[in-house]
């Protein structure tokens, strides 16, 4: 009597435990920023940021790279080098993806770019023109898997010409949501 | 005659099977829980892990008594497996998550919803939350503990395990160590109408380098036994401290960090109320728990 207390005691306990986790959970990863500087050509006053490819699926843990199910990009930074007093700029660069573009807008003074401005900590700067369209883009980037290949170009024109060794950087700040597996 | 140490056939195996399972749980799947802690910051992550760490400590704080009539003299040495339940809350499953945007959203607590939360933030940019990963409604741990008595009316526990990494390091080697004492209060005093005792418990358990725990309370408690049936109840002032240790890569910067982080527990006193039943070499007890987070111990003790 006693040992058939305890065991069914011992069992039901066991079959409580074995129900302890989810199947599966959803990882949300931050991905390595998509970081890219475009040397601006010197001489003029107006530049463009020639098509960069960026394939969104090595930026992601490769344990993880068949599990992806969403995700986004949470950021946008962009940065101008060298300083320069006085000068203004304004400028777009596109994110393209199949029949998606998104266009984010920065505008200024270049040395308001001298560290990082983004989205987030500096709207009136960095803006993205089409919310509604960014945001259905990253919808279908992230439905991907594996991710895909997006573009990123641009242009943009400067209040004074555009010296030597002048750079732009553009960086994507992102997140996948990884679906894992416990048991 | 009494058979201490020897427990029924077969129970034995399916005990040892309960306290790997319980070291496992609580170790996690280390890779997947290292990792998903591993994407937020000091600041994102407490939310996230501490009804982890309330009720982890509501479980450990348990089951260290469950009779108050401590004998004066003579030889008590039991073998205890003690199972805790601690119940999760409706208010345990969400937090109030730091955005990089700034303000806060709601979003799945280690218990919370599994699919995670989309956060959608200015400009059409969008913030993941990670889902929860444990599905109880009831979060089950188990401790063995040995009982060894009495002098002067004192008697003394511990608690031991220790697992070595297994299943390639998915579970960690994770070591628990605890001891309580106890002393009869009402051995010195003729005219008290209960048994009273008071005690001291400490548990510390450690997960490899990812979680240290460490706990400690004071109680008093009293019990009356009825023939083989005894009632027995208490009050403790406890606290513990559960550190977490993991590596953080800051999305924006690129740097790497070791961040530790010391989640202080919800319960800070208790009140249990429980019963026991004494079956010769065997006893059978259960309680419960009301404090801040109310959970549930019991268990069988075999010995003298």
């Amino acid at each position: 009597m006693k040992r058939t207390v305890l065991l069914m005691f011992f069992a039901a306990l066991f079959v409580a435990g074995c129900d302890l986790f989810y199947d599966e959970f959803t990882l949300a990863l931050n991905l390595e920023p998509v970081k890219h500087t475009y040397p601006l050509n010197p001489g003029g006053t107006s530049y463009t940021l020639p098509p960069t490819f960026f394939d969104l699926g090595s930026y992601v843990d490769s344990d993880y790279a068949g599990d992806i199910t969403g995700g986004g990009i949470y950021n946008i930074g962009v940065m101008l080098s060298p300083a320069h007093t006085g000068r203004t700029i304004n400028g777009n660069a596109a994110i393209a993806y199949g029949s998606y573009s998104a266009t984010i807008s920065y505008t200024g003074n270049w040395n308001d770019f001298s560290t990082e401005r983004t989205i987030l900590s500096d709207p009136t700067l960095v803006s993205i023109d089409d919310p509604a369209e960014f945001e259905a883009m990253m919808r279908e980037i992230f439905r991907q898997n594996p991710l895909p290949t997006i573009t990123l170009q641009g242009n943009g024109t400067s209040s004074q010409a555009i010296s030597a060794g002048d750079s732009l950087t553009i960086t994507l700040y992102g997140q996948a949501a990884a679906s894992i597996t416990l048991n | 005659m009494n058979r201490p140490f020897l427990l029924p056939r077969g129970v034995g195996l399916i005990v040892l099977a309960l306290l790997l399972f319980a070291f496992a749980a609580t170790a996690l799947a280390q890779s997947d829980f290292e990792t998903a802690i591993g994407q937020y910051s000091e600041e994102q992550v407490q939310g996230y892990v501490q009804p982890f760490a309330d009720l982890f400590s509501a479980n450990m704080n348990s089951g260290h008594y469950y009779y108050a009539d401590i004998p004066r003299a003579g030889l008590t040495l039991r073998l205890e497996i003690v199972p805790m339940g601690a119940l999760v809350a409706d208010d345990q499953k969400e937090y109030d998550l730091p955005l990089p945007w700034g303000g806060t959203a709601k979003a799945p607590t280690m218990f919370g919803d599994p699919d995670g939360v989309v956060i959608n933030g200015p400009g059409g940019v969008t913030y993941n939350a990670t889902g929860g990963i444990i599905k109880a409604s009831m979060m089950p741990f188990i401790v063995p503990q040995i009982r060894v008595g009495s002098v002067l009316g004192t008697e003394a526990t511990v608690r031991w395990m220790s697992t070595a990494p297994f299943s390639n390091e998915t579970f960690p080697k994770t070591t628990l160590f605890g001891f309580g004492i106890r002393h009869s209060i009402s051995q010195w005093f003729d005219v008290l109408p209960l048994d009273v005792a008071a005690g001291y418990f400490y548990n510390n358990l450690t997960t490899q380098d990812l979680i240290d725990f460490s706990s400690s309370a004071f109680g008093i408690q009293v019990g009356k036994k009825f023939g083989i049936i005894g009632v027995y109840g208490g009050l403790q002032l406890e606290s513990s401290t559960m550190k977490l240790t993991y590596t953080y890569t800051d999305p924006i910067s690129s740097a790497t960090q070791n961040v530790g982080v010391d989640l202080e527990t919800a319960n800070s006193f208790r009140f249990t109320a429980g019963g026991a039943l004494s079956l010769g070499f065997m006893s059978i007890f259960a309680d419960v728990n009301f404090s801040a987070v109310t959970n549930f111990s019991g268990g069988v003790a075999f010995g003298i």
